[in-house]
């Protein structure tokens, strides 16, 4: 969609002159960082209800689930009116690293997503790196009205707002230093420091975890998620979260009243 | 959700015959069919073990597999 910003510069002798800027919608893709979007509204393959793959939007990064059983439900208007994947017990996608950082390198993820309050011990929501000791990144939930949790397996790094009932933007940020900090529906949360990262390259699950695929959630609707490989400016983080709540039909409710993004759409110059 | 639970080849053998009920089924992706080649389900679930010794899947209903038990609830053998 386009729109038009309109400046007017008035003058005692000059014509008013007015200049038309056009825009557009701000999308991740707008990040030079982003290295991953995985969008509810595309890139979805369906056996029958269930979601067999789906391709990430920058750079085609694929996961999928062979096993019906385990193939999350797709539902074109699950939340707000717009797609998402609902995770039941013992589903999830699974596949390559594709370009997700790794080695200690920085990230921002954000995953736009409803718990119902289903969920069990340290259900995983978005995992990638390989097994092992500080290996993996993922992005969890303690359980049923439980705070989040940033793991590096086995370092756990708790986040106080809770999934639970809600529908939710959850962001993630660590620096190269291991500065991490959580931030949901664009307000910052629990700052920390991360000791030990040796992200490996191996596999990325939605769903569950890529130590222990039992760590499931379970009544997780998933509608975005969006991983760049570099901290963002505040501006930024800030346009995503707003993207992300006017892309998944929330239109701005659940961000702070102080937020930039709470009573519009971001946009860029098309 | 209920699971099928039971020795190794009892539970092999409710897979095949659940598989055989859900694999070759159209695909699609943005609206068009997938040829036949590009599906990607190929079984029905995943054996796993339970934490005493036994295998599980998840059932599918309608189904009736021999030499199984239908539970509620699974306890698994791995754990972090």
């Amino acid at each position: 969609m386009f729109g038009f910003a309109i400046s007017t510069t008035l003058g005692r002798t000059a014509p008013a002159r007015a200049t038309v800027i056009a825009t557009r919608n701000w999308t991740p893709a707008d990040l030079g960082s982003a290295v991953a979007w995985w969008d509810a509204e595309k890139g979805i393959t369906l056996a029958g209800t269930g979601v067999a793959r789906w391709i990430d939007r920058i750079g085609g990064q694929t996961v999928t689930q062979s096993a019906a059983s385990a193939q999350p439900a797709f539902d074109g208007a699950a939340r707000n009116g717009k797609a998402g994947l609902v995770f039941g017990s013992g589903q999830f996608l699974t596949g390559g690293i594709g370009a997700l950082p790794v080695a200690a390198k920085a990230h921002t993820l954000l995953v736009a997503a409803h718990a119902t309050g289903a969920d069990r011990y340290n259900a995983t929501v978005l995992s990638w790196g390989a097994r092992g000791t500080n290996a993996s990144r993922s992005l969890r939930v303690r359980g049923a009205h439980e705070g989040v949790i940033m793991s590096f397996y086995s370092n756990d790094y708790n986040g106080a707002a809770s999934w639970s009932g809600r529908d939710r933007t959850v962001a993630h940020q660590m620096d190269d230093q291991g500065n991490g900090l959580f931030w949901a529906d664009g307000l910052a949360d629990s700052p920390h420091q991360v000791a030990g990262v040796e992200t490996g390259a191996t596999a990325t699950n939605i769903g569950t975890h890529v130590q222990n695929t039992a760590h499931t959630v379970n009544g997780m609707t998933v509608q975005q998620i969006v991983i760049a490989g570099a901290v963002l400016s505040t501006t930024d983080r800030q346009r995503l979260e707003g993207w992300a709540s006017w892309h998944t039909g929330r239109g701005g409710r659940e961000l702070s009243a102080d937020h930039p993004h709470r009573n519009a759409r971001p946009q860029v110059a098309a | 959700m209920t699971f099928w639970i039971g020795r190794k080849a009892a539970i092999a053998a409710a897979e095949t015959l659940a598989a055989q009920r859900v694999v070759g089924g159209s695909e699609h992706c943005e609206g068009a069919e997938l040829p036949e080649a590009e599906r990607i389900t190929t079984c029905w679930a995943i054996p796993l073990p339970t934490a005493d010794g036994r295998w599980a899947i998840p059932a599918l209903a309608g189904l009736a597999p021999a030499d199984v038990d239908t539970v509620a609830a699974v306890d698994w053998a791995t754990a972090d």
